[in-house]
């Protein structure tokens, strides 16, 4: 069996892209260092904002004599060059496989453009295999450890929180977004940042001001535990999916003031119902659906109970059995005929394909996704 | 918010007065518009029939080809294989592709005539030796045909670039066959050739037979492209891939470089018909055709100002030349380069309209900020009417099958219908590989 072999399905969007998806409306410049023609995939597939909501994000063009002769000047000149032109508030550098097997210096040129343009630099260390999840959190991190200091400029009488783990990649458009925030606020709660859509950079950058931290995808983990570390701030884990959750994770973060981190979580090893997708995701739809279930993903594991399928051939071993499966539209090709099959589009797998299709589940919305699938 | 007022654009444009033609503008980092109607080389791969695709690259590279076949409805007909950190350190690439090959091949439901294998620069970079891979692939599948076709775009700048060997790689499966005939093989075109063409309107009356693989729909068909006795090619991307043909098959082969330049198609035109033996040829009415219809033109566009793109033809200077020369202003060119088969048309431009057209870069990292509307702009190309956010634009792709006098023709007419018609620009422009079907 071949785990790295791919038949039929689709892959994950990457590390690299993963950057400049988190960074996207912070007033940064991203760069992929990577060779001409490939930040086409980040502009075609990863980033629905591209058309309509511009940003600076580009790729090195690295040629082939630049990567032989280990030429990293050019890099760090074209940088400098285009910070002077564009003014942007921060540069993010996100490496590719080439650079990774040139063994390139990451930091170091970052560092040296810091210095030559003055302008702050989140050197992140990517190099295309891995998934966007290690992309979204290393740059979220890089940037709070960056603008996110300890000033406490208490913002609101209320209980406020940041939520934490917001791109496109796993909630496919502003709206979604805006309705997680919608639902915390209704449950009373005052919603200082979320990372990072929709926000303020003020805001995000006095995240530490905030009693909570909601985790709202995978990609959120880190920053949370880091801010955990630095600030002291807990965090909950979970999405608001349908009112019971809401109302639950509403009691985790007023519990977890007290004191410990929570995560709002159902999975049955024995379940006959799969769930393939982004582990937070997964792990709020079981919430949500309240039956015995089962997560699966090919991203990474949430708790002990997930199942890690490592690759095409063995995740549809692992979905035999199953009586229903709700995952991305392009899993399909994987699932019995006789398989009850619910598509649940995540623009990480399939990109725009079924842009339109990614819907919010936040609070009753939840409910009603339920009632509409029988379930 | 990124405040647009601190935007500098000065690298990003220049007057064609002013320009150093061969050097445009300064190499930097580089943006890409959302404007994808170009095919990529998974479009391109798709034109061999009953083929399969396998690339094997990092993930990050995959993403935006597997989707890209998926977007093309041929999902089925594409498969990847992940190259991982591991795959790195321990040195087995080489182990890898042979596997995950074999192990496609056997989980394939139909088995291909063909699999066309795509490695990329991480390969290249490793040393991983594809002459013994591709071996062991033909000595473990000895009915299947294995093509190395590349996605290593870090080439682009140095030597035979991707689309040039694309290009080649696509007739690599044609075997020599025993006996020809008389009939005419187009060679590199991704898109057939409009029926109105000067090409077609030859060849038709000659009575010889016309293959182009955009026409094939079996493996047979493909094969049949051997067939012919000459060879022809207009899109100087496919010269390399169709001199490596006709070297291989030993067959006859005529240049017949895309131009708007009157003297450059009736050379063409002749050059043709000499071939053909065709003797009673004649464009005139088809000329005066075009004298009428840029007239008109001329008059309905005195409001009017025409931007155009690298995207739209192959020839965007010559393609400017033109319509100037007929009174029809063109105010932009998007292009980061003037292709030497491109030069004379610009530098006559640059000496002949120095202060009337301006030469974006499409790609320079100030290009981010340029979508805004221009009243009264119409666009030839998707480039162009992205840029220029207007609905009033040509929608054409590496010329779109448009040829000589009957493809100016056709496209003076299409300028004429877009003057009208308001296009939904972002539902089109986006569209991967233009009118590919997969």
């Amino acid at each position: 069996m071949m785990n790295a072999a791919n038949k039929i399905i689709s892959v994950y969007t990457g590390d690299v892209s993963g950057v400049c998806s988190a960074l996207y409306e912070l007033d940064g410049m991203s760069v992929m260092h990577d060779a001409s023609g490939c930040n086409s995939t980040y502009n075609t597939h990863d980033e629905p904002r591209w058309y309509d909501k511009p940003s600076r994000v580009y790729i090195s063009a690295l040629t082939e004599y630049d990567a032989i002769l280990g030429k990293e000047r050019t890099l760090i000149d074209d940088c400098v060059n285009a910070a002077r032109d564009l003014k942007p508030r921060f540069i993010a550098l996100a490496p590719s496989p080439i650079a990774c097997v040139m063994g390139q210096d990451i930091q170091a040129v970052g560092k040296i453009i810091e210095k030559e343009s003055g302008v702050p630099v989140i050197s992140v260390e990517t190099n295309g295999m891995h998934s966007y999840i290690a992309g979204v959190s290393e740059a979220l991190v890089g940037y709070a450890k960056r603008f996110v200091n300890s000033q406490l400029i208490k913002k609101n009488d209320n209980l406020t929180i940041n939520l934490l783990g917001a791109t496109p990649l796993d909630f496919g458009n502003a709206e979604n977004v805006e309705d997680l925030k919608n639902s915390f606020e209704k449950e009373g709660f005052y919603v200082n940042s979320v990372w990072a859509m929709n926000s303020s950079i003020e805001a995000i950058d006095n995240s530490a001001s905030s009693d909570v931290n909601v985790v709202l995808s995978s990609t959120g983990l880190n920053l949370a535990k880091y801010f955990e570390n630095k600030f002291s701030i807990p965090y909950v884990v979970g999405l608001p999916w349908g009112e019971k959750a809401l109302k639950r994770l509403s009691s985790m973060i007023k519990t977890a003031t007290l004191g410990g981190n929570l995560l709002n979580y159902k999975n049955s090893k024995n379940g006959d119902i799969a769930i393939i997708g982004e582990p937070v995701q997964s792990a709020s739809l079981s919430y949500l659906i309240d039956k015995q279930s089962q997560n699966i993903s090919l991203l990474s594991k949430l708790t002990e109970d997930d199942i890690y399928a490592l690759g095409e051939e063995n995740l549809e071993e692992s979905l035999k059995g199953f009586s229903m499966v709700i995952a991305d539209p392009l899993f399909k090709p994987l699932v019995s005929q006789d398989c009850n099959f619910i598509e649940f589009p995540h623009f990480a797998f399939s990109g725009r394909i079924y842009k339109e299709e990614i819907i919010s589940l936040a609070d009753d919305k939840g409910d009603a996704w339920l009632k509409r699938n029988n379930l | 918010m990124i405040d647009l007022r601190k935007i500098d654009y000065a690298t990003q444009r220049v007057m064609i007065g002013k320009a150093d033609l061969s050097n445009l503008f300064k190499n930097g980092l580089e943006y890409a518009p959302p404007v994808r109607g170009k095919w990529n080389i998974v479009h391109i791969g798709f034109l061999i029939p009953e083929s399969h695709q396998i690339f094997v690259c990092a993930e990050s590279c995959l993403r935006g080809v597997v989707l890209t076949a998926h977007e093309a409805g041929a999902a089925k007909r594409f498969s990847t294989i992940a190259v991982e950190e591991e795959d790195v350190l321990e040195g087995d690439m080489e182990t890898e592709i042979i596997e995950g090959v074999s192990d496609i091949i056997k989980r394939l439901e139909t088995k291909p005539k063909a699999i066309l294998v795509y490695t990329s620069c991480i390969q290249h970079f490793l040393g991983c030796d594809l002459d013994f891979v591709y071996q062991e692939l033909k000595n473990r599948f000895p009915s299947i045909m294995f093509t190395d076709c590349y996605m290593t775009p870090i080439t682009r700048k140095s030597g035979i670039t991707p689309d040039e060997k694309m290009r080649m790689q696509l007739y690599s499966l044609i075997e020599k066959p025993e006996k020809m005939d008389t009939g005419i093989t187009m060679l590199g075109n991704v898109i057939k050739l409009s029926e109105t063409s000067d090409i077609i309107q030859l060849i038709k009356k000659s009575g010889r037979v016309y293959r182009d693989i955009c026409l094939t729909k079996t493996w047979s068909e493909y094969q049949e492209l051997g067939l012919s006795s000459d060879l022809i090619y207009i899109d100087d991307a496919a010269e390399k891939g169709a001199k490596e043909l006709s070297s291989r098959l030993g067959k006859n082969l005529i240049k017949l470089i895309t131009s708007f330049n009157f003297d450059q198609i009736d050379k063409n035109n002749k050059k043709l018909a000499n071939l053909l033996a065709v003797e009673d040829f004649d464009f005139t009415d088809v000329k005066k055709e075009i004298e009428q219809k840029a007239n008109e033109l001329k008059e309905l566009m005195k409001e009017w100002k025409v931007s155009l793109d690298y995207t739209a033809t192959i020839r965007p200077f010559s393609l400017a030349r033109f319509l100037m020369d007929h009174g029809i202003k063109v105010a932009k060119i998007y292009s980061d380069v003037v292709k030497s088969f491109d030069m004379e048309d610009a530098e006559y431009l640059k000496k002949k309209f120095p202060d009337d057209i301006q030469i974006l870069s499409p790609s320079s990292p100030a290009a981010a900020f340029m979508h805004k509307t221009g009243n009264n702009i119409l666009a030839i190309g998707q480039k162009a009417a992205y840029f220029d956010n207007t609905p009033f634009f040509v929608n054409i792709i590496d010329d779109s099958g448009y040829s000589g006098y009957g493809g100016i023709l056709e496209i003076l007419n299409l300028m004429k219908a877009s003057l009208k018609e308001r296009k939904n620009i972002s539902s089109i422009v986006q569209v991967k590989g233009w009118g590919c079907e997969g």
